[in-house]
Order: structure tokens, then sequence, then C-alpha cells
């Protein structure tokens, strides 16, 4: 059955709304990254930059002792550096918890109920001892150490996804392994995880953005360049004492690119991870 | 799979590299100071580099953070096993640092040329207790700042010698259509709310505290604060103000769109800075705030600015080395133009003070009225509840009595 | 099965046990014990107890109901826009259009900026002089004068609502888009035949279809909107006049800013208390589904 055509009209002009809902605020940071302070400070603003100007992007990037460019790179370096170690400390001590979850259900899976229920409690139950902690075991302005603060946040959600995940592998795979006399070591790694690949890239982005995006933590802990994160310094930099607007978003658009690019690559991957979250069917 | 651990492990191994390098022949020093506009972040490093070149052993990592985040930052640091060396520290901060014992004693080490040379006010804010806890690095106050070629096309020739005359031109040049709104202040909630209000608070001879330290500014304060409600209501002061910090302010204020603002001594430069302002130099007017008919002729609320040496410093000789490089008056004089000096000869050197006359006449007058907020080490807080309820009486959500009431209340249980 | 009885493996849980048991056990069970203590952020006396005082005078602290009003306020607002925004751009997305499938590519975008660049972006277009918003709707004649939208007591925490709504509601949307596509057409079409018209269609197929990934969408948000901190330390630190302060903005203030960790822990603990009802809600709608 068709739809009449006044509804079919209604929603191409729904869609193109949409796109400039969505699109606008993010293109609006781009090009208030490339044009000059004097096009951001007129009134009425200037939409279209009068000259296109990387100024702020090369004074972002470029190196010098104490300057703004080191300060940003090192940022990039250590938000990178804290989310690759959380991923990847979170990854390889939930898979093998997940499966045994998966496989021995039973009363353990009052363990995958703790998980969840943690995950979802705010970050300000556990900073304020994690900061005597840290403090304490001389921890504070780390990368390692902001790694393993993130893991509070990053590990239940990523046992709880890939447990479903296992979940899905049909056991009779792993049976067949066992009457050839494999041993634990050749069931994970010949046969699980193989088919859990998909699930596990998926849930290692997630948790690679989870990281990215931190900033609470980042900003309690993190007090140099040693270990700051993107968000801390984009955040000191939007705290109004700064009025180079183009250099403001220009850092934005910066800390955008990586998400947004993977998160355009792997469109497909993150939606399944998302819906699994939540749905399961 | 594979090449994705293998990448992986490589940039591992790649940024474990560059982090673990560190050379230990010299000395490191970490500085935290704030993101300003004068003196800048690129002002301090370039003052920090200079420095480096001449004592090689010593190097110096500078860090900026907003004013907002200073405070916390430097405590949360002083507590940890990567605690500053040297901090900036505002004036109203000095009794909390000295009495939670963050900041080191240095009155011996003090060099006396410092000690004789620098202003009187200076060494006012340092001095905690009888010891001197920091160094003077720029005094400061909000002078009005105001748009002379606004003035003189309402027919007014001279700057406005009381509060009232102040706010009666403001008032005439809304009138005569010359400017919208002729005030801009730093009104939103946060500390340049204070300073805004404590200088009004000033100019009609108020206290926020009497003598023994109690709190009186729900009866003294009460009329500063309807003043500046009903200059607000009145569309004398810009709506957006309650938004505003220092930077805001400035903006508006180089953009023509205000005749009148309170501020720091930095905006003198770039007020007429051509790339950051349509104003020209002969049309930026600076004094210090005027004082209420009747009660005094003018008033200055001390916003000045010092640096310490953190106790828990591990190199506390090199650091004051530091900090006396960074106040000393060679440097200062150089970078006059950014900042007035903390020494007294540098008022009376024609080459320092040669085009900002008035700068230099309006700082010396200011420092001789000028008055401190209230110095009591939960300053921070009983500050946060006044901003909030400040701000609540201009929104029109209190009256302004109920709100002074209420601050007192909550600045009592502390 | 018998697959209980192969082997007993049960050390492969203790490496995430140990670190769940660092960064989650150990500071939780701190933070309930500093919850009755007068303990500083700067220990300069040592903490001493002080029984169940510091939640007595939680109760009575207007700052922090009012915070906990904040957050709740903002959490219903926020939520509400984008499940109601969420679901409305999923269904549709999910007709037959052209071009459709680059619009939902593009739907990743919000969700891909990060929250602080989100609020950082969001207060540059708020901005009372030189913001595109205000440029904007004078250009157009909405508005006669520049309004500060981070400033003023009415519009603060709508306009923080705004952001955070652009920033999620694509959450919501590509969860029901997802949940509608593996809805099988055969059941529309059969009923279609049945006479039924477009209306009866949705409310009897497609909207029991979506109801489960909205419910847990619904709930999922909540639980993340009640303890927003990040954009509104961004945008506006509590202000104008506290107007945007929530519960873990003032918790952060009262440990942080004025060193008392033993009455912010306190504060925490209550918040956590309120939370745990949603994720028990949220639990069960989970367990209703899976059974």
């Amino acid at each position: 059955m068709r739809k009449p055509l006044y509804v079919r009209i209604l929603q191409y002009l729904a869609m193109v709304l949409l796109v400039i809902f969505i699109i606008s605020p993010f293109l609006w940071l781009v090009i208030m990254s490339v044009s000059t302070s004097a096009d951001l400070t007129t009134k009425p603003l200037r939409w279209i930059p009068s000259q296109i100007d990387f100024s702020s992007f090369k004074e972002l990037l470029t190196m010098g002792d104490n300057s703004r460019g080191e300060l940003f790179v090192s940022a990039l370096r250590n938000s990178l550096t804290t989310a690759l170690s959380a991923v990847s400390i979170s990854l390889l001590v939930t898979v093998p918890a997940a499966w045994l979850l998966s496989r021995y259900s039973g009363k353990k899976n009052m363990i995958l109920g703790i998980a969840i229920f943690t995950f979802m409690l705010p970050p300000i139950a556990y900073c304020i001892p994690m900061y005597k902690t840290l403090v304490r075991f001389k921890l504070m302005d780390n990368s390692f150490s902001l790694a393993i603060v993130y893991c509070s946040m990053i590990l239940p959600f990523c046992v709880w996804l890939l447990k479903s995940n296992v979940d899905d592998i049909p056991f009779e795979l792993e049976e067949a392994c066992i009457i050839d006399g494999a041993g634990l070591w050749d069931r994970l790694v010949r046969i699980v995880l193989p088919l859990l690949m998909p699930a596990l890239a998926t849930v290692a982005i997630m948790a690679l953005i989870q990281a990215w995006d931190e900033y609470f933590y980042a900003m309690l802990f993190t007090s140099s360049k040693n270990a700051m994160t993107l968000p801390v310094v984009i955040a000191n930099l939007a705290s109004g004492r700064q009025s180079r607007y183009n250099l403001i978003a220009a850092a934005g658009v910066l800390a955008s690119a990586p998400p947004v690019i993977i998160g355009m690559i792997c469109q497909k991957a993150l939606i399944r991870g998302l819906v699994a979250g939540g749905v399961k069917e | 799979m594979k090449k994705f651990v293998v990448l992986f492990s490589l940039i591992m191994c790649l940024l474990i590299a560059v982090t673990a390098f560190a050379d230990d022949e010299v000395v490191e020093l970490r500085f935290i100071g704030m993101a300003q506009a004068a003196y800048s972040e690129e002002n301090v490093n370039d003052m920090t580099a200079d420095f480096m070149a001449a004592h090689p052993n010593i190097k110096v990592e500078t860090e900026f953070v907003p004013y907002e985040d200073l405070r916390n930052k430097t405590m949360l640091a002083y507590g940890s096993n990567s605690p500053y060396d040297a901090a900036l520290v505002d004036d109203i901060w000095f009794a909390e640092y000295a009495s939670k014992g963050m900041i080191a004693d240095i009155t011996d080490k003090v060099p006396q040329e410092y000690k004789d040379g620098v202003l009187e006010g200076g060494w006012n804010f340092v001095t905690k207790g009888g010891k001197i806890v920091g160094l003077p690095w720029f005094l400061d106050t909000m002078y009005l700042f105001y748009n002379k070629a606004m003035l003189n096309e309402a027919g007014f020739t001279k700057e406005p010698k009381s509060l009232e005359e102040m706010i009666d031109m403001g008032r005439t040049l809304k009138e005569k259509g010359i400017v919208e709104y002729p005030f801009v202040f730093s009104m939103a909630q946060a500390e340049a709310l204070i300073c805004v209000y404590a200088n009004f608070m000033e100019a009609m001879g108020r206290d926020f505290q009497d003598a023994d330290g109690n709190w009186i500014v729900q009866d003294t304060g009460l009329e500063p604060l309807n003043l500046l409600i009903s200059m607000l209501n009145e569309g004398l002061i810009n709506p957006n103000s309650t938004e505003y910090l220092e930077e805001d302010v400035r903006m508006v204020f180089s953009a023509g769109d205000a005749a009148f603002c309170l501020n720091w001594m930095y905006v003198y430069d770039l007020a007429s800075d051509p790339e950051q302002s349509v104003l020209t130099k002969d049309q930026v007017g600076v004094m210090v705030m005027p004082g209420a008919e009747g009660v005094k002729e003018h008033a200055a609320m001390s916003g000045s600015m010092g640096l310490s040496v953190m106790s828990n410093s591990a190199h506390p000789e090199e650091t004051l080395l530091y900090i006396e490089y960074l106040t000393s008056k060679e440097l200062q004089d150089a970078y006059s133009n950014l900042q007035m000096p903390v020494w007294t000869a540098s008022y009376d050197d024609p080459a320092i003070i040669e085009g900002r006359e008035d700068l230099a006449e309006a700082a010396k007058l200011a420092f001789s009225v000028m008055n401190a907020r209230p110095s009591v080490p939960n300053y921070q807080e009983a500050s946060a509840i006044l901003q909030a309820d400040i701000q609540s009486a201009l929104l029109g959500d209190m009256t302004a009595e109920d709100a002074l009431n209420d601050a007192v209340e909550q600045m009592n249980n502390l | 099965m018998n697959r209980k009885h192969i082997g007993n493996y049960d050390y492969l849980l203790i490496p995430m046990i140990l670190i769940m048991g660092i960064v989650i056990g150990w500071p939780l069970i701190q933070t309930v014990i500093y919850s009755f203590t007068d303990a500083q952020l700067l220990e300069i006396q040592p903490a001493q107890s002080v029984g169940l005082q510091n939640f007595a005078k939680a109760f009575q602290n207007k700052g922090f109901l009012n915070s906990l009003r904040v957050s709740g306020v903002f959490a219903f607002f926020v939520v509400f826009s984008e499940v109601l925004l969420g679901t409305s751009v999923a269904l549709l997305l999910n007709e037959p259009l052209k071009g459709v499938k680059i619009v939902r590519g593009l739907l990743i975008l919000p969700w891909a900026v990060p929250t602080i660049v989100n609020a950082m972006m969001w207060r540059l277009i708020y901005n009372p002089e030189y913001g595109a918003l205000n440029s904007l709707l004078y250009q157009w004649g909405f508005i006669e004068k520049y309004v500060s939208w981070l400033g003023s007591a009415n519009t603060a925490l709508g306009s923080i609502i705004i952001a955070d709504v652009w920033k999620n509601f694509s959450l919501v949307a590509m969860t029901v888009l997802a949940s509608l596509q593996s809805l099988p057409e055969q059941q529309i079409e059969a009923a279609k035949i049945d006479g039924a018209n477009s209306w009866q269609c949705f409310f009897t197929i497609t909207l029991p279809h979506i109801l489960p990934a909205i419910e847990v969408a619904t709930v999922m948000r909540i639980i993340e909107a009640i303890k927003v901190f990040d954009i509104i330390q961004v945008m506006t630190k509590g202000g104008p006049a506290n107007k945007t302060r929530s519960g873990s903005i003032f918790i952060y203030q009262e440990a942080f800013t004025n060193s008392r960790i033993g009455s912010g822990s306190a504060y925490a603990i209550i918040m956590v208390a309120l939370i745990s009802i949603l994720i028990i809600i949220y639990l069960k709608i989970v367990n209703r589904k899976e059974r």
C-alpha cells in the first residue's frame, strides 16, 4: 500500500529538518575552528569565514617547551594511552570471566548482577576513596593508575556484553572439541575466541569511546601533561577565561575526530553493541 | 586479528618509550598559574624560558588552569604525590593556605631589596600571622574603565566624581540612545561577582564583617545590592552580566557596547589593542571607582595575587629562586605594559609610565585606598554561598533582604 | 546438559573479581565508612566518627535537596525529550525514503562527539555576545535583544537540556531503529489484509514490538541523566544562582572544594540509594524479557 503524497512530502520535510538538527551544531564548530578571531567576534556573526584560517590547529599541534601545542599533544597521547590500557586490561580479564559466567551459570550470576549494578552507580560514589588511595600510594597524575580507575566503568560493561555474546555461541561446538581431548586453553582460543571476535571488536570500540569521553576522574586525578587527558584540557579552555573561540573550537574538532571517524566506519558493529546493551531478542 | 594485536602492542610500546623518558641531572619544578589575559600563558612561558636559560640546571614545567579551578587544583595536588613547587595564590586564599600549612614561610629568605623595594600594600596580603608566605606578583583592583567618546558625545567632559554621578551619566547615555546598556559587570556565579559587589560595598563605605569577624553583610550589604538590582532592572546594566566573567566584560567593552565597566588592570592595554578592540587609546578612560557622595571619594578592593613556595616542595631553594625571578624588578619592568610592577620605584620611572600616566596615577591612588575582601580560612565556601544568594536576588528570585539573610545564616553555620 | 560437570574453572573469575574489588568494592565500602565521619580532604586533624549526623544534616540541607531536585528535573526533561524525539526519528528513518540510509549513518555523529566537546560547543553557541543562536534568532527576527541563555534563571537549565538531548537522542533513535528493523514485515501485511488501517497496525503490532527497546533505553537514560556532571560543569558550573547545580556537582563541591569528604560521602551514599531503586527497576525489566 502506497502512502499518500502529502505524507511522503511531510516525511521528506521532517528528514531534512532532522539532518539540519544533527549537522548544524557540529558544522558550526568546524566552521568556527577555521575562522579568524575577528570573524567570530563581529555582530551579527559572519556565517561564512572571510578567510580559511588553520592557525588554531597549527598552534594546537606545534610542539615547544611549555607550549599549548605540547600540552595538547601530550593530552592526545595520554587519552590514547589511558583508553587503550583500560580497555586492554578490561578485555583481558573479562573474556575468560564472561565465558565462565556463561557456561557455568548458576549462583555465580550474582557476580554479573553486581557488575551491572556497579556499572550504573555514579562515579561520585567512588571518587573520594579513590583520590585518597591514589594519594597514599603516590599514584596521582599517572596514566596507568587512571586506566585502572577507568576499569571501574569499563570492566562491568565489558563482562556484561561479552557474557550475553558467549551465550549465543552454541555449546555443542565446544563439546565436540572436548571429545577430541582438547583442554581449556584450546577450547577458548580455537572455538570461543574466533566466534567472539565480532562482539569483542564491538565491545572494544565502545569501551574505547567511553574511556575517551571520560572527564570526571581525569579532572580529579590528573594535574599535568604527564597524564592530563583531552577532556580536561578542553574543559579548561572552555571555562570562559579564553576568548579565542576558534582555538577552543579547533580543540573540540580534534578531540571529536577519532570517535566520530571510528563511529562512522564501525557503525554496524556499534549499533549492534548498543542494542545488545539493552535489548535481547 | 593478528594485525590488530601487533598494531596494538606497537602503539603501546611506543607510548611507554615516550613516557619513560626522564633526565635526572636537572632539578625539575612545577608551577601552577592561571589562564588569563595578562600575564598570559605565553608571557609566563617566555619568562620561564628566560629563567631556564639563566639557570640551566633548573627545568620549570608550567601549568595553567582557569581561575575557578586554581584553588581546587592546588589543594588536590598539594595532598598528592605530585605536588606543585610554586603556585599562584589569590589574596583571599593566603589565609586558608597558611592555616593549612600549605605554603612555606619565607620570611627570612626574602632578599632585603625586595622587602624595601616592593609596595607596602603588596606585603600586606602575603603576610599572615607575621610571616611572609609569598611574594606579591601583581597588585590589582577592579578599576573603572569608561568610554571617553561616549561620555563626550553626551556632553560629559570629566570623569564621574561620585557613584551617584556615574549612575546618572549612565542613565543619560541610555536616554540619549548613545549606548543601550551603559554598564557591564562580571556577575556570573563566580568570585568575579563578589569582586564587583565588594567594590560597590567599598564605594558605599560598607564592610562584610564587623571588627570581631561576625558577618554583618545582611544589614550593610542591603543597599549596595539593591542598587545593583535597580540598575539591572532599569536596563543600565547589561542583562547578560549574570553570565559574564571578566573576559566577557572586556570583550563587550572593547566592542564599544558599554560606557563603563569594572575590570582588572590588564584591560587597560587590551581595550585599545587594534586587534582586539574597536576603541582607540584616547577613547579608553581609567579611574579608581568613585565613592558614594559624602562617604568617600574613591574605593578600591584588592584583587592582588602572589606567588608562593609550597611547603612540601622538594626544591624550596630553586623554587624561591624562580618566584623571585618572576617578581624581580627587571622582569616586571620589562612586562610593565601588561601589569604594573609591584615595585615602588617603577611608578616614578618615566620610561615605564610613559603613555600610561593615567593608569599609573589611578594605580597609585588605588593602592592608597585599597581594602580587602574578608580574610577568613573558609573564604571560598562563604563566597560560594554569597554568590548564589546574590545571584538569586539579581535574577529576581528573592528579595535582596531574604537573599542576604539566607547567606548570613548559612555562613554562620559553617 | 551436563556442562556443569566438565572441570572446574572458577579461577578464571579471580582476576576480574580482584580488579572489581580494588576499583569498585573497596572504594564503595570506604565511602560508606567516610560517611559516618567528619573526614577532611587534607588531613589536619584525624577523622572522628560522628554517627548519623551527616545523614541527618543532609535531609535538612536546602542546597542538597535542591540539587537533587535539579538532577530530577534535568533527568525527567532530558529523557522525556530524548525518548519522544528518538522514537519519532526511528519511525521516520524506518520508512522507505530516498537517502534514508545516509541519514541513519549521520545518527552516529552526535553520539560520537565527546560529552565535553558537546558542552563546549553549545556553550559557544549560546554565548550571549557572539553565539550563533543569538545571531540567528536576531537575524530572523525572533528576538529583539540578545539573550543570556546560560545566565538567566529560567533558560539556563533548559539550554543545557537541549544540548544534552542533541547528543543523546541519537542513542535512543538507534536502539529503537534496530528494534524496528527486526519487525517481520509479513505481520503487518497480514494485518493489512485483515483490513487494519495504518494506525491500528501501529498500535497493535509496531508499538508492542518496539516497546521493550523503548523501555530499556528510557531507564538506561534516566540512570545516566540523574548522575549528570560533565555537561553542567563545563557549561555553567551550577550557576546562575545554583539553578543548574545537580546532585553530582553539589557533592563534588562539598567534598573537593569545601574539603569535607565526610559529609560529601554521606550525600553520595544517599544518591546511590536513590539511583539503586532505578537500577532495580531496570534489572526487573531486562529479566522479564529474558524469561
